[in-house]
């Protein structure tokens, strides 16, 4: 407990890492928050993040030799992972409101792809050729293409204020626009919304697309801010505990900036666990599928409570 | 007969084994998904039982050199998450999707886990020995399927032996009767006395049962195993099965060879080396899975009540 404790909250290290892993996670859920608001099963925000990193990097790689400042790299290659994720969840979305193809199957199938795609990559065209026998990597980004540090001596970046600051934007649309009444209404019933004059595919479309870009959107974040190269292990994922953020997040994107750190908390946490107790790496995995299966449970039960009063 | 022709009688008949040997975990998968959406109820989550099945079939074969000991066990191993898929969808009414996403990931927690625990320790050569051929007297001396569909273990003959029961169970039994009832109608199944939930538990138990197998089959003729995800999606390809075959055993069954060739022709290029990069080749069953999907799109009517959880009306 002493470790888990020193890995997350009891040292400024520990906090600064959690934070560090909170901030792509958040990204992811908030889309997936809208997402399954909508009631479309996007699971492939792993899939997503890792094509948002990919376009990231083909653009950084072209720069490698003479960057560009900060100032334009940055936000240039941010907007493009996020159209990379907004791109890679268009086949899906697509495929579901064209022909009704069940989305959490072929989002599975495209994460598959992208991590193929990805581990293609890293050993092909994007490998860094520079050291003979290199790893599986691509070349070191320059510093211009690096999220600006936030707290010194962490590597806590700027990422972490977009973050929180979508988060809030996203409630506001969710909440207090239009669209994200629309897409509430979709999510409880299609079959009213359609009725009351509502264009439930376009909608669907839309939770879609933009879960997708956020999805990218965090995976731009964790390359520019944490990674500063392509790695296999872009595909950690991320993309997956995001699922489980989103839903103990409540599926509410205020909820969802505490859920994420707390599984940044999790995260960070563990490896420090395992690296204390040399208890196994996969523990972080087994209690995400316990606490996805508790919090199905418990939240029959809180329904059931609310009702019952 | 030359020399080449029996040469190629040989290579045919070693890949049409193989294809069945890969074929066979998602074709488990596929029957038991059909068997569990004729009730109305979608598991998503086969993919992980199929993981449960596995990693239980793969610790009993390690440990206790019985392998078929480890298929009982990945049986078993499936029906208890089904159980608790069950709970969740039919008792708790839980959306049936997110039940199966939860059992996906407890069934990919639970394979990690249990590899790092169980076989971290014991350094590189984890290996298990496959299951017997069996090959049947006189049937396997015919040439070409002989030494392949008559020379099979006593699981890839289980697989069509099942095949053939879930087609009985539901065509030709009052289980399956009921179980399409409840799958179209539940409240009129209820009206008439069906238990509605009982019928799914059941459905949803079975299912879950053969999907076990499936895993277990995965890693006992993988005889090795991979500490991830040894399943990499199969349980998802079976699920989309259950599209292509219209919720009809058979097809969803024979559907699931498409992609044991699919297998076969990524690992065949591995081995023969190719202009294809090794990568794209294991992309082949995704992007296979993808295109069926769109060719046999709106093709089929689902049971009607698929994917509702049933809630009896009161008052």
């Amino acid at each position: 407990m002493d470790a888990l404790y020193r890995g997350t909250i009891g040292t400024v290290a520990g906090f600064a890492e959690s934070i560090v892993q909170a901030t792509p996670l958040m990204l992811m859920a908030l889309g997936l928050v809208i997402a399954f608001r909508c009631k479309v099963w996007n699971i492939g925000a792993e899939g997503q993040q890792v094509f948002g990193a990919i376009l990231v990097t083909w653009f950084v790689l072209q720069l490698l030799k003479n960057p560009w400042s900060a100032y334009a790299m940055i936000p240039i290659a941010l907007v493009l992972s996020l159209l990379g994720g907004a791109f890679f969840v268009a086949i899906p979305a697509v495929m579901k409101s064209r022909l009704g193809i069940n989305e959490v199957i072929t989002t599975i199938m495209m994460n598959y792809v992208a991590i193929d795609a990805l581990n293609w990559l890293v050993r092909g065209p994007f490998q860094d050729r520079s050291i003979p026998g290199s790893y599986p990597e691509s070349p070191l980004f320059p510093s211009e293409s690096a999220l600006p540090i936030l707290i010194n001596q962490t590597n806590v970046t700027i990422g972490i204020i977009i973050s929180i600051a979508l988060c809030v934007i996203g409630y506001y649309i969710l909440f207090k626009s239009p669209l994200g009444y629309s897409i509430r209404a979709v999510g409880l019933n299609p079959v009213a919304a359609k009725t009351s004059g509502m264009n439930v595919n376009l909608v669907m479309n839309y939770a879609m697309i933009l879960s997708g870009a956020l999805a990218g959107l965090g995976g731009g974040v964790y390359i520019l801010g944490v990674t500063h190269e392509l790695l296999p292990e872009q595909a950690s994922g991320l993309g997956y505990t995001a699922v489980v953020v989103s839903l103990l997040g409540n599926l509410h994107p205020l909820g969802v900036i505490f859920a994420s750190v707390f599984f940044g908390g999790l995260i960070s946490g563990m490896s420090s666990i395992e690296r204390a107790l040399q208890i196994p790496r996969t523990l972080s995995l087994l209690s995400q599928g316990i606490i996805i299966v508790l919090i199905l449970i418990i939240q029959v039960f809180a329904r059931y409570e609310i009702r019952r009063t | 007969m030359s020399m080449a022709a029996v040469l190629d009688t040989a290579a045919i008949s070693g890949l049409i084994a193989s294809m069945l040997e890969l074929s066979v975990p998602m074709a488990f998968a596929a029957l038991g998904e059909v068997l569990s959406e004729r009730g109305g109820v979608i598991n998503l989550g086969t993919e992980g039982v199929m993981l449960v099945g596995a990693i239980s079939a793969f610790s009993a074969s390690f440990f206790m050199h019985s392998n078929l000991l480890g298929v009982v066990l990945g049986a078993l191993a499936g029906a208890l998450i089904g159980l608790l898929m069950a709970f969740i969808s039919i008792t708790l009414k839980q959306d049936q999707i997110l039940s199966g996403l939860g059992i996906y990931f407890l069934g990919l927690g639970l394979s990690g886990f249990l590899y790092e625990a169980l076989f971290s320790e014991i350094g590189s050569t984890i290996r298990i020995e496959g299951l017997l051929k069996l090959p049947i007297p006189l049937l396997s001396q015919i040439p070409v399927l002989g030494s392949s569909l008559f020379s099979q273990d006593i699981v890839e003959y289980l697989s069509f032996v099942m095949l053939v029961v879930v087609i009985f169970v539901i065509g030709r039994t009052t289980f399956g009767l009921r179980l399409r009832a409840v799958g179209e109608n539940p409240s009129a199944a209820d009206t008439l006395g069906v238990n509605v939930a009982r019928v799914q538990y059941l459905a949803v138990v079975a299912g879950a049962t053969l999907a076990g197998i499936g895993g277990a089959y995965l890693a006992i003729s993988s005889h090795a195993f991979q500490a991830e995800n040894i399943t990499a999606g199969r349980g998802f390809i079976a699920v989309a099965m259950v599209y292509f075959g219209k919720w009809r055993p058979a097809r969803a069954f024979f559907g699931t060879f498409l992609f044991g060739a699919a297998y076969l022709l990524g690992a065949f290029f591995q081995v023969v080396g190719s202009f294809i990069p090794y990568y794209f080749l294991l992309m082949i069953p995704y992007v296979l899975t993808l295109a069926i999907l769109v060719a046999i799109a709106r093709g089929a009517r689902q049971p009607s009540a698929l994917g509702v959880p049933y809630t009896r009306e009161s008052g």
